[in-house]
């Protein structure tokens, strides 16, 4: 029996950002499946090491819209370490507030556009709503919807004045109202179920081989979540659980994230409640001595790592970034296959993509089967003796 | 199995309800008050560092020579005045974070959009204070 | 006399093609009151009014849809967007045409038009504004189910002609969800035929019993009564006096998810599911063809509706739809106002039965095709089935008291 190729291609309605998947088709069951990304690599990395550590916040901050918040903070809390200083405690709780915050409407904006692929369009509008809660509160604190631009190398720049917080604790609670609407209603209805439960299968130990970060792992059962096991700004003083689900399938992937939404309004109610009385930011120098880190933060996707080295003077060397998806797409293409077509959109959907994300290019030589990756100056030696080849 | 139709009384609950929607050009709302708007420029303040011009991280502003129409004693010892791109300008206030005299700050006022690209270079409205 | 002439003439030269001259004769000679029938067919419940009310229909469901979510829905074009559905069909009448290369052409034009005509050809068997529609004969309700598998039929040949993969994989999913809806929706429409059989068939085992007890057959009725069309259902509901959704709620309700099926709303809009496959079997078509096949998609909303209001809730039919219309006053030449109340009535009842498929489309996510077919033939067609059986018991125990009331009137006009 022939089978097709559907290229769920760069272009695609179920697709918010640029990706293919060449799925081999036969009839309506996917036998097979290829992921190709790299259509939106913009070459951050290397604009980020022309310019100063305080023009690169604001670089890494638009690599993502959704999750701009988690990379400046990954990227400061580097810096701080190669400076070795401490940032008031104060700075550290709004730090930790504004990420709870982002992760709240990371999650909404998730939970509807996975409606939206399952054909649910009421669930997108609902949860869209609901959401603009959420982002009112952080254009409250930042002065910005997204983008907040909120850290500094030092703390954060902006202060949380006493007549917003009543009003955010009580935002709270009528958002943890919602989330529990949600939960109760994608427990009860069973259309949602029929789409979402046993689809998009992900056991532990692939998991765990494959190299899954973030809510895929913990669906899966598997309890690692970097804000328990390194725990970075005020998450050592937060009490909250780590969610974790049993079944390793899409829905468990759904309930993990609302559990998560609700976690996070416990932890944003505790914080405001006890923020200390304290500078929110120290004035640092502008020369980083010379050395490299490693900094980790979770993300709303999962785990994410920036690398940053030094050399003394106030541009970096090199930043490298590692984002959660392009750690879950060997996951997603295990998962596509020997599903239907139908169930391709949800799964795709359900590791949450942000292409914007994953900016990066890999080489893969299918001859030899050697993978490697290039730096800029080998790549401009490769594309100009390629030119030169080939006649320009 | 459970009976499909879960969301049926939330949706008959907002069948009367006054839609989400707020009908932007007819109906605004207010902005918030620490939005980060339009630039303006204290000129008692400013001194012609051009340390904003430095830090700004997509090198929107540019430090021009004193422009005529503005009045000659308030010109600073450095002769020159910031000028902002707001084409090119991210809204990230960090220029009024690096001033050292605090003589750069923003508006709310948000609604900037225009169909001519000269002018969105935008010489800093003076305030005399 | 120059007529005569004239068929004298033609039946002298062509002597072998006498059989079909003697046909035509005799049907240029029926009754054709022409101006009536033009205005019935082109204006009335004809073309103009059926694409006008399809159109608003369109409006009212998109309303529906975003009031339910929270939202507006079409507001600016026209009086609260009024105009949205006419806009959106002129800007596609505007637009380029494209056919890609490897498609068959001329095949890819001619299904447009040929959903269009079978949705305005079926519309007109929909009684608007009388029990019967403009066309109306013994035996339509089958003719009518035919002609509904044949528009799904057109579009399966618009995916098939495509030659896109995408188009072929929203192909076989119509073709699916054709296999998996077509027998429930044939026996929910035969269940009103069913109630309407059994109430005529009370006066003819009357008289048989009658015959045999008293040797008299006092009672007349038509000997030939046909159950199977539109009219007649529609009349009968009228006669006894029950819309027929009290006596068969279970069949309506099956009816109303067939038909969702048949015009592919959510939760079953997988042929055309926009975030899985782009668009389906509509990827490739643009322009002209595409505004043809919009107004087709609306104009079967219609009837959907439209054949659900007639069958199970009496079509025309309400307090003072029958003003002007008894013999009396149809001979003394009254205007029959009741014709008017009639289509309002009408409308009242279709617009409520596309609140309600506006209502179903936003409450569910959409299913995946296996799921449909296994549920269909699962759950869907024993619930039609259930409900004819439960029919047949009422019948049998005359739950109704329909034979008892018959029976009660003879008794007591013999004794008198």
């Amino acid at each position: 029996m022939s089978t097709v190729k559907i290229p769920i291609g760069p272009q695609h309605p179920a697709l918010k950002e640029p990706v293919n998947f060449t799925v081999e088709v036969d009839g309506e069951q996917v036998v097979d499946a290829k992921v190709r990304i790299g259509y939106n690599h913009r070459g951050i990395e290397k604009a980020a090491e022309l310019r100063t550590y305080v023009r690169d916040i604001y670089l890494l901050e638009r690599v993502c819209g959704i999750c701009s918040h988690s990379h400046t903070t990954t990227f400061v809390q580097g810096v701080e370490e190669l400076l070795d200083e401490e940032v008031p405690r104060r700075g550290l709780y709004i730090r930790t507030i504004v990420c709870e915050l982002e992760r709240l409407h990371s999650h909404m904006l998730w939970l509807g556009v996975a409606g939206h692929e399952i054909g649910f369009d009421t669930l997108l509008h609902y949860t869209w709503r609901d959401r603009e809660l959420v982002m009112d509160f952080l254009e409250m604190i930042s002065g910005n919807r997204v983008n907040y631009a909120m850290n500094t190398i030092g703390g954060v720049r902006r202060d949380i004045s006493k007549e917003n917080i009543p009003k955010i604790k009580k935002g709270m609670d009528i958002f943890r109202e919602r989330l529990n609407y949600y939960l109760k209603l994608c427990i009860n209805e069973p259309t949602v179920l029929k789409r979402t439960q046993g689809i998009g299968v992900l056991p532990p130990d692939i998991a765990r081989k494959l190299g899954a970060v973030g809510p895929t792992l913990r669906a899966s059962g598997i309890n690692m979540d970097c804000r328990k096991d390194d725990p970075n700004a005020a998450y050592d003083e937060v009490p909250f659980d780590v969610v974790t689900w049993d079944t390793c399938d899409v829905f468990g992937r759904v309930a993990v994230r609302i559990l998560e939404m609700v976690q996070s309004c416990n932890m944003i109610q505790w914080l405001l409640d006890h923020l200390p009385k304290d500078e929110i930011r120290l004035k640092l120098k502008r020369r980083v001595p010379e050395g490299e880190v490693l900094s980790r933060y979770e993300a709303p996707r999962g785990e994410l790592i920036h690398y940053i080295k030094s050399n003394g003077s106030d541009k970096p060397e090199r930043v490298k970034i590692r984002t959660p998806t392009l750690a879950n797409w060997p996951s997603v293409e295990y998962m596509l296959k020997g599903g239907y077509i139908a169930d391709v959109p949800i799964t795709i959907a359900s590791i949450d993509p942000c292409l914007s994300c994953t900016d990066r290019i890999t080489f893969v030589n299918t001859e030899k089967e050697k993978t490697w990756t290039m730096d800029l100056e080998s790549l401009r030696r490769y594309g100009i003796e390629f030119y030169k080849k080939n006649g320009r | 199995m459970p009976i499909p139709g879960a969301m049926e009384p939330e949706l008959l609950k907002n069948l009367p309800k006054k839609p989400f929607t707020i009908f932007y050009p007819f109906e605004k709302l207010p902005p918030f008050e620490r939005l980060r708007g339009r630039h303006i420029l204290y000129l008692k303040r400013c001194v012609g560092c051009g340390t904003c011009a430095k830090d700004c991280p997509s090198a929107a502003i540019e430090m021009i020579d004193w422009p005529k129409e503005y009045p000659e004693e308030l010109k600073n010892k450095a002769g020159k005045l910031p000028r902002v791109d707001l084409g090119r300008c991210l809204f990230c206030e960090q220029c009024v974070e690096s001033c050292p005299r605090d003589a750069l700050t923003m508006t709310t006022e948000y609604e900037l959009a225009t169909s001519d690209r000269k002018a969105m270079e935008w010489i800093v409205d003076m305030e005399t204070e | 006399m120059a007529v005569d002439l004239f068929w004298y003439i033609i039946l002298y030269l062509f002597p072998q093609y006498s059989n079909l001259i003697t046909l035509i004769q005799y049907l240029l000679q029926q009754q054709v009151n022409l101006p009536l029938d033009l205005f019935k067919i082109l204006i009335f419940p004809g073309i103009l009014f059926v694409s006008v009310v399809s159109l608003f229909a369109e409006w009212y469901d998109r309303k529906i849809y975003a009031r339910l979510q929270n939202r507006v829905g079409p507001f600016h074009t026209g009086y609260h967007g009024i105009l949205q559905p006419l806009a959106d069909i002129i800007k596609l009448l505007a637009k380029e045409d494209i056919v890609h290369k490897g498609a068959e052409a001329r095949s890819l034009a001619a299904t447009p038009i040929f959903a269009l005509t079978l949705s305005l050809v079926m519309l007109m068997f929909i009684p608007v504004y009388r029990s019967a529609g403009i066309i109306s004969f013994e035996g339509d309700l089958i003719v009518l189910l035919f002609l509904s598998t044949i528009y799904v039929l057109a579009i399966i040949l618009t995916g098939w002609f495509s030659i896109d993969r995408f188009s072929e994989v929203g192909t076989a999913r119509a073709g699916m969800q054709l296999i998996a809806y077509e027998i429930p929706l044939v026996l929910s429409t035969l269940t009103p035929a069913i109630i309407v059989a059994y109430y005529y068939s009370v006066p003819v085992q009357v008289n048989n019993l009658l015959n045999t007890v008293l040797g008299i057959a006092p009672i007349t009725t038509p000997t030939i009564f046909s159950v199977l069309t539109i009219a007649n259902i529609t009349q009968a509901q009228q006669t006894i006096g029950i819309p027929f959704i009290l006596v068969a709620p279970i069949s309506f309700a099956v009816l109303i998810i067939s038909q969702m099926a048949e015009l592919e709303k959510v939760p079953f809009d997988i042929p055309e599911a926009h975030t899985e496959i782009v668009a389906g079997w509509q990827t490739e078509i643009s322009g002209r063809k595409l505004a043809l096949f919009r107004l087709a998609n609306d104009l079967e909303y219609l009837w959907a509706a439209g054949l659900a209001a007639a069958l199970f809730l009496g079509g025309p039919w309400g307090p003072g739809s029958e003003i002007g219309l008894t013999t009396i006053e149809r001979i003394m030449g009254a205007f029959p106002l009741g014709y008017i109340i009639g289509t309002i009535w009408f409308l009242i009842k279709v617009f409520a039965i596309i609140f309600l498929i506006a209502n179903l489309r936003t409450l569910f996510a959409r299913f995946r095709i296996d799921q449909v077919v296994r549920g269909s033939w699962k759950y869907l067609i024993p619930l039609a089935f259930l409900n004819i059986l439960i029919l047949q018991l009422v019948f049998y125990f005359d739950l109704f008291k329909w034979q008892a009331t018959y029976n009660l009137l003879i008794w007591i006009t013999l004794l008198i």
